[in-house]
């Protein structure tokens, strides 16, 4: 197409703009959007390690030894995943961003653990929400979710 | 075809059109002569372009340049007085408006053309243009939507400069336009992942917020936001 009406624009005619308008959809699970948001503006409270570690991952146990540490075993992944989605489904608005949190450390604990993907149905949909999620949780289980960013991982079947 | 026949609807009265229902333009339109030039100005800066590229990809091109027929369009309706009153009694999106206008306009010039060359030289054969409204409107939709992307992110980028977030939109456009994952953009930028979320996340909310923006201004209500984003996102769509 014959583009000599272009006026000068600093963005290139070029440029991808349905990638672009593709932001303004639902990259990333909504609940972990929130917690960004307050974690960007610095605004509102964050989950603090005692209520992480207090949550539905304690459903199986000490959510540090077993998620954090390596000690789950098939069985504890899956106790604490259903006790997050339960929480997620039914809970407060604050149960309900806790439950996503301790979804992502859930992901990231089997990335590292097990080196595949159970609660995200892709790599960039892992990335997304992990990386959403790194922005909330606390330092420590912040280095946990870093780590598995940097891992290379598979969907599973 | 009349200009507003593309897409029709039951006509409404203005006054069923509230200012925050129909947005800037009306609340410009309220305050008489200074609000018309300013909708005047609005239109030629934001239509100009994708009506222009539109009539430079179409068989209508033979007709002028692309400039000549936008400013020739705009100065015959933008100069009438209740051309906008005639816009919100068709319940358009005002780019549909224009673009059916544009090509009633551009049939006239078509028949001028005609005429002219009937006269000076009557055996000339004469390449008929060929339009579909429906497939001109959709053809219309994609390149005002690659145009208002574009100057969407011109404002949201600016924004992100002047509040001091320029690395912030640079990491929005290496994942959004360019595919890299906020893993990657950690190591390319040199923060954390949850940072990367983060720095995305500013500059994304000031993208919305100009897209938003523009979409209010084009007719939408804040209702109909949703459908019409998704909307654009089936116009950009190739093929």
């Amino acid at each position: 197409m014959n583009h000599n009406m272009e006026r000068f624009n600093d963005i290139p005619a070029n440029t991808d703009c349905l990638g672009m308008l593709s932001s303004l959809g639902d990259e990333t699970d909504p609940l972990l959007l929130r917690v960004v948001d307050r974690a960007r503006r610095r605004d509102g409270l964050l989950p603090t390690a005692r209520s992480i570690e207090s949550g539905p991952l304690a459903a199986a146990g000490c959510a540090t030894g077993l998620f954090f540490d390596g000690g789950a075993t098939d069985e504890d992944f899956l106790l604490a995943r259903v006790s997050c989605e339960a929480m997620r489904d039914t809970g407060s608005a604050a149960e309900r961003e806790l439950a996503a949190l301790s979804l992502a450390i859930l992901e990231a604990s089997l990335i590292i653990y097990r080196r595949r993907l159970v609660v995200s149905a892709s790599a960039r949909e892992a990335d997304a929400r992990l990386a959403a999620a790194a922005a909330g949780v606390p330092s420590a289980w912040a280095r946990l979710i870093h780590a598995a960013m940097r891992m290379p991982i598979r969907a599973s079947a | 075809m009349s200009e507003s026949s593309a897409r029709s609807t039951p006509p409404s009265r203005r006054d069923s059109f509230p200012a925050t229902q129909r947005g800037w333009l009306v609340a410009q339109l309220a305050q008489g002569a200074q609000g018309l030039a300013r909708i005047n100005a609005y239109i030629m800066e934001t239509y100009a372009e994708p009506l222009g590229n539109y009539v430079a990809g179409s068989s209508f091109r033979s007709l002028g340049t692309p400039k000549d027929l936008v400013s020739g369009f705009f100065a015959s309706r933008l100069a009438q007085p209740a051309y906008f009153d005639r816009w919100i009694e068709s319940n358009l999106p005002l780019r549909r408006w224009l673009i059916n206008g544009f090509l009633f306009f551009l049939q006239e010039e078509l028949r001028r053309h005609k005429s002219e060359r009937a006269d000076s030289l009557a055996s000339t054969a004469i390449d008929e243009p060929r339009s579909n409204a429906e497939t001109a409107v959709e053809e219309f939709d994609r390149i005002w939507a690659a145009s208002m992307v574009r100057s969407a992110a011109n404002t949201a980028r600016e924004r992100c400069v002047q509040e001091g977030f320029e690395k912030h939109w640079s990491m929005f456009e290496r994942h959004f336009v360019h595919g890299v994952s906020y893993a990657d953009l950690a190591v390319e930028f040199e923060v954390t992942g949850g940072q990367s979320a983060s720095m995305v996340r500013t500059a994304s909310i000031r993208f919305r917020q100009a897209v938003v923006d523009l979409l209010l201004k084009d007719g939408a209500t804040e209702e109909e936001l949703d459908d019409e984003i998704a909307r654009l996102m089936r116009a950009l769509k190739p093929g």
